[in-house]
């Protein structure tokens, strides 16, 4: 944080680079919605220790707000705010149930999911743009973005069923009925009490351009493209693709949670649809 | 007594009309357009074009048609190089009027107009507009011949050629009816046989109204004459081989060609692929037309014989413009040695020669001498020695030469001072690229130098030399071969050649003798040394500044020209309808004022003029003209021609900034490429790899240069491709930073 505030005041006076801006307007405040391109896939186990996948469009936007200037006829940087009410990946959760034969033998089972609290995912950014048009801020550009974050909460609300029916033999990839009137329990409520806390340090590559459609407003088209997401969480940390699990199981457990929390964030910073609208001042 | 006030009358009369035109000529600079301009120059095109369209009743005429004519025809009107209400015009008018007198309702619905052009030609269009070119209006002998020219293109608009021409290329282009089943070559050809029959018509037709005139019967054939030999300058007299000759600059005679090339052209030359019938069939059917008709009752005058000499030397006048602006110097020396035989002391021809000689120079110096000396092979005629002259001038020779001519003006014209900024830069020239070091000059009159080279070369005895050469050791075998074989090629010449002869050496002793040439030579060679220190200087330290910033223009007023706009169709079409709306829109977007610039623009451009904007349509022409001029002589950094015809306008507009700016928009679809490829591979990204292949992408390309008319010198560039909608805010966008890139300090 402090990083950045120091940046931006040795960035924003560089004016001795002339430039002209939009119109004569050098700085713009830009505000974004950012929605991953992933697909979200819920994977789980069920009561007879079947499993199953499911893929689904993954609309969990955040916003983000950035504060531009123009340092020259192609670059621009900004620093900016973004806020993501987070989705995490989690589709099941781990209990330890007691067999009803035999009260001293407990088993991990997992408990299907069907709705889950949102955590606030807080960063903030830097970024630098280069526009290829020679007309910075408008145009088709590229740059990067450099994200510092924090996602904490100290519970994690949860609702869950506790058994399903399946529709035929149980297979990796078959869907199963939730909440099926035979057998299936009605939905139970839990919440998981604990300091939850993922830091995250991002990299992204920007490519999209702005399209001025007024003298004062333009509009942004752009995809993010994740370069390096490093995640910090349980006193360590992991990198995606390298040492970072893709875990989506919750549990009882905030180090295992935090592991969740990571691999969403990480998914939440992965290939974006941004769309934006730039008020030039 | 009644008649001799009478005969005094006239007598002045004619004196001040003679005077007048001799006026006219001591104090021409270029022909303008006077009077109100007329309203076909002020109607848009596409307002024009729909117009036309609807009323057309012929329905082999397309969209097409009236869209390319209307269009080109108005670029044409709209570039400034049209004259009305002036006096070539205005007698083209009168003379057609005389011919169309018993059909005044066609005389009406024609329209007669001047171009500046150099070109022997004349045109009509399917709208009844009428051109002649001054090229043309410079070769014509008399008024009759122009009488018969008009008339012929009279007929072609009555006899609706360029209408049905179109229609009949099109049918042979596609291969319709008669024309099915040709191959290529034989669909030109039928081309070329429809446009030779449309002309023979015209010639007949022409010939039927001329013939209702009192014109001389005799004047048709040699206006074929004319074209015939149109490719040749106007007069065909020998060149003067002491043209420039001065006290001190005598040029040896064997500067010059024994023999010329001789005028080629023959009447029957072989047209089978020309659009127009040869000389001899055009003559044969005039023949077959006018039988036995002869010159008797007739004129070769019915207007003016005067004003048509006016007209024509008005013309010659104004092609020495037209040779300067597109560094037709040779043409323009030659053409300028025929007037002065009648003009002499004439400033215009005074300061177009210096001009023409200044060119050449430059592009001496600059290797570029190709590109404005004429191919001798091609050249015919008596314009062959002067040709041949500047081709065998050396870099040192063709410098003296407009050295002295320049310098000799600048004393004759001491107040000029644009004569005195090219005394000062062909000096310049002269120091530093002509590789004739100051003392090498020589300060004894000319003659005595012809004097003594002459009896060098008789004195010469090359048995004497060729012993002296066999006798030295120290030369080698090779040395001595090419020294014999020198001195055997000047026994058989028997004179040294014009590179050899140094007589340019001793053309500036006048100025040798008191010691003022050495001075001012040997100080443009110092201040050149210092220059070039500082140059190198300031790269050095450059190199290591870090923030070392470039220093700007600081322009505050500038005169922005005609912004050009042009928009293409997917099927890379332009659309001359949307290009003219969005070229009326470019030209309110230069003119705003914005509050964070401190830069005023002015236009001048060819779709906002009134009819009282005469000035600004002159402008118009001699702007483009001037900048075509700068384009050409691109890298080497010379007075433009047009220089002091500039300066009205920078005094109008109280800038010497113009600005030439425009845009061009066109969209296409992507071609498939490894991006896309890539694209396909990857999951996430193969919708927009489809996408980007699928959908129309939008282009822009823009340019901008601008140009101090101080120094005639291109200050600012810029020129862009960008993939970008160019709606009206990315344009104003685009011109904003123009107009800030040429403000900042």
């Amino acid at each position: 944080m402090k990083f950045l505030v120091i940046l931006t005041l040795v960035l924003f006076p560089l004016n001795s680079i002339s430039q002209s801006g939009y119109l004569g307007s050098k700085t713009n405040i830009q505000l974004n919605i950012t929605n991953p391109l992933t697909p979200l896939q819920y994977k789980g186990k069920l009561v007879d220790d079947t499993h199953y996948k499911e893929t689904n469009l993954n609309l969990n936007a955040s916003f983000v707000l950035t504060v531009n200037r123009v340092l020259s006829d192609e670059y621009q940087v900004g620093i900016g705010y973004r806020y993501a009410p987070m989705q995490l990946f989690s589709t099941s959760i781990e209990v330890e149930v007691q067999d009803p034969n035999n009260p001293n033998i407990f088993t991990t089972k997992e408990l299907t999911i069907t709705n889950l609290t949102r955590i606030n995912h807080h960063s903030f950014m830097f970024n630098l743009r280069k526009f290829s048009n020679g007309i910075s801020p408008i145009g088709k550009g590229w740059g990067l973005d450099l994200e510092y974050g924090k996602t904490s909460t100290d519970k994690i609300e949860i609702d869950y069923v506790s058994s399903v029916t399946l529709l035929s033999e149980g297979t990796f990839n078959d869907r199963f009925i939730i909440n099926s009137p035979a057998t299936a329990t009605p939905e139970s409520k839990t919440t998981i009490n604990g300091i939850h806390q993922v830091n995250s340090f991002v990299i992204k590559g920007y490519l999209g351009r702005t399209i001025p459609v007024s003298k004062k407003v333009g509009i942004d088209l752009s995809l993010s493209i994740p370069i390096l997401r490093i995640l910090s969480y349980n006193n360590d940390y992991g990198i995606a693709y390298f040492n970072s699990p893709e875990v989506t199981t919750l549990s009882n457990s905030t180090y295992k949670n935090n592991k969740a929390i990571a691999y969403a964030i990480r998914k939440y910073n992965g290939f974006s649809l941004n769309i934006g609208v730039k008020y030039f001042l | 007594m009644k008649l001799i006030s009478i005969i005094l009358s006239l007598l002045f009369l004619s004196t001040t009309t003679t005077y007048g035109q001799v006026d006219k000529l001591n104090n021409f600079t270029y022909l303008k357009a006077k009077g109100t301009i007329p309203a076909e120059f002020l109607t848009l095109s596409s307002d024009k074009y729909k117009e036309d369209f609807e009323a057309n009743k012929n329905k082999d005429l397309d969209k097409d048609f009236f869209l390319s004519t209307r269009f080109f025809i108005d670029e044409l009107l709209l570039s400034g190089n049209v004259l009305f209400n002036d006096e070539l015009s205005t007698y083209v008018n009168k003379v057609a009027k005389n011919i169309l007198k018993r059909e005044k309702g066609l005389y009406k619905q024609l329209q007669f107009y001047v171009l500046k052009n150099n070109s022997v030609n004349a045109f009509s269009t399917d709208q009844g507009i009428i051109f002649v070119t001054t090229g043309l209006l410079a070769q014509l002998e008399n008024e009759a011949q122009l009488a018969f020219i008009l008339a012929h293109e009279v007929a072609h608009f009555t006899e609706h050629h360029v209408r049905d021409g179109y229609v009949e290329s099109k049918n042979i282009k596609k291969g319709k009816g008669k024309y099915n089943r040709l191959s290529y070559e034989e669909k030109v050809g039928e081309l070329s046989i429809y446009s030779k029959d449309n002309e023979h018509d015209a010639d007949t037709k022409g010939i039927e109204i001329f013939l209702k005139s009192q014109y001389d019967v005799e004047t048709i054939f040699t206006s074929f004459e004319v074209l015939l030999y149109a490719y040749l300058p106007f007069q065909d007299t020998k060149f003067d081989t002491s043209f420039f000759n001065t006290e001190n600059l005598i040029i040896p005679g064997n500067a010059f060609p024994d023999s010329i090339n001789h005028i080629s052209r023959e009447e029957d030359y072989d047209d089978h692929l020309s659009t127009h019938p040869n000389v001899q069939k055009r003559m044969d059917k005039a023949f077959d037309v006018i039988g036995d008709r002869d010159s008797k009752g007739t004129k070769k005058y019915i207007i003016s014989e005067t004003t048509f000499k006016l007209v024509r030397n008005l013309a010659r006048f104004e092609s020495i413009n037209q040779n300067l602006a597109n560094r037709q110097y040779v043409d323009a020396i030659y053409s300028i040695f025929l007037l002065q035989k009648k003009f002499e002391n004439n400033k215009f021809l005074d300061f177009s020669l210096a001009k023409a000689l200044y060119g050449l120079a430059k592009y001496k110096n600059n290797f570029r001498f190709n590109e404005v000396i004429l191919k001798l092979k091609k050249t015919e005629g008596e314009q062959y020695s002067l040709a041949y002259f500047f081709k065998h001038l050396s870099k040192a020779q063709i410098n003296v030469i407009a050295y002295r001519v320049i310098y000799d003006m600048s004393i004759k014209y001491s107040t000029d001072k644009l004569l005195k900024k090219y005394e000062k830069d062909m000096l310049k020239e002269l120091t530093l690229k002509s590789n004739i070091k100051p003392n090498q000059f020589i300060a004894i009159d000319s003659k005595t130098y012809s004097d003594s080279l002459s009896s060098l070369i008789k004195s010469f005895d090359i048995q004497d030399s060729i012993a002296k050469i066999d006798a030295n050791d120290n030369l080698s075998k090779y040395k001595k071969i090419k020294l014999k074989k020198s001195l055997y090629k000047l026994q058989n010449k028997g004179s040294i050649s014009v590179e050899e002869t140094e007589f340019h050496l001793s053309a500036l002793a006048d100025l040798v003798i008191n010691g003022k040439l050495e001075k001012k030579m040997n100080l443009i060679l110092a201040e050149n040394d210092l220059q070039l220190s500082n140059t190198a200087k300031n790269e050095r330290e450059n190199l290591y500044k870090k923030n070392h910033k470039e220093k700007g223009l600081n322009i505050q007023k500038v005169v922005v020209v005609d912004p050009y706009m042009a928009d293409y169709n997917l099927s890379n079409k332009k659309d001359n309808v949307k290009s003219e709306k969005k070229k009326i829109e470019l030209n309110q977007m230069y003119l705003q004022k914005h509050s964070k610039l401190n830069i005023e623009t002015a236009i001048v451009d060819s779709k906002s003029l009134t009819k009282n904007d005469v000035a600004k349509y002159n402008e118009l022409g001699l702007l483009y003209q001037w900048i075509s001029e700068i384009l050409e002589h691109d890298e080497i950094e010379m007075i433009s021609s047009l220089n002091q015809d500039m300066q009205p306008i920078k005094d109008k507009y109280n800038t010497s900034k113009f600005l030439f700016s425009g845009f061009v928009r066109y969209k296409n679809r992507k071609e498939f490429s490894s991006n896309h490829l890539i694209g396909l591979f990857l999951v996430y990204t193969a919708p927009i790899a489809i996408v980007d292949l699928l959908i129309v992408h939008h282009y822009f390309d823009t340019f901008a240069f601008a140009i101090d008319s101080d120094n005639d010198k291109v200050i600012y560039t810029q020129s862009e491709n960008v993939n970008l909608r160019a709606n009206k805010h990315v344009l104003d966008a685009y011109i904003y930073n123009l107009l800030y890139n040429l403000n900042k300090k």
